[in-house]
């Protein structure tokens, strides 16, 4: 025969295991949260260094063509 | 000297043989009092330590949520690109990216240490017996 032993009684060990993995819970949203942030924020870099790589295209072949223009104008003056 | 397992020892004091009703009823009563009462005491600093250890972490979850915003408000200013400049924007993503790594191994932690601790709380009298298992001889109690 088995004899069923009285089990412990209610106490407040399982509130704090409740409260711990709510605890958990947050740290795993907080950490996906930044991962998430950071994918975004690589994403818009990624975009934005593509308009600056861009302006600074432009700004070189605009300032190239100029000079080009500025020389050719002195060569037709003599 | 092998000391016995807690449930062993319990069992034990209820396959004994008493003189009476009474008797058995309060050796047995005794071996369990006394048995609840060392759970209860470890109970009571697994549970002291877990709540020292969320309010401790707590300040980890906060750096995570501003880091978020701090991520957040590069974004939108890289969005505006005359917001900023090349090289400040740079410095902000290094500085950030550094914190952001940081902070992530400390939510690691705050995860695994949480776990830990919550296997313990969640049931302190199992948590009781297999530790006294496992440190058989320092932890068993000489009962009553």
């Amino acid at each position: 025969m088995t004899i069923q032993l009285p089990e412990y009684p209610k106490s407040d060990g399982p509130v704090a295991a409740q409260r711990l993995a709510r605890h958990r819970e947050k740290a795993a949203e907080a950490r996906a949260a930044l991962a998430a942030e950071l994918a975004k924020l690589d994403a818009q870099a990624a975009e934005t260094l593509q308009v600056w790589d861009q302006r600074d295209n432009t700004h070189d072949r605009l300032t190239a063509l100029g000079r080009e223009q500025s020389e050719q104008e002195r060569k037709d003056r003599r | 000297m092998t000391k016995r397992n807690i449930n062993e020892s319990r069992m034990l004091a209820r396959q004994q043989q008493y003189g009476n009703r009474e008797q058995e009823r309060a050796a047995i009563e005794a071996v369990d009092d006394f048995i609840f009462d060392k759970v209860r005491f470890v109970e009571k600093m697994t549970v002291e330590s877990a709540h020292r250890f969320m309010d401790e972490s707590q300040a980890h979850l906060s750096e995570a949520e501003a880091l978020t915003t701090e991520l957040r408000e590069l974004r939108r200013d890289l969005d505006y690109t005359d917001r900023i400049t090349p090289h400040e924007a740079g410095k902000r993503y290094r500085t950030l990216l550094m914190r952001v790594e940081e902070t992530q191994k400390k939510l690691d932690r705050v995860e695994q240490e949480s776990t830990w601790l919550e296997a313990k709380t969640a049931d302190p009298y199992s948590n009781y017996v297999s530790m006294t298992d496992k440190y058989n001889g320092i932890l068993r109690p000489d009962l009553p």
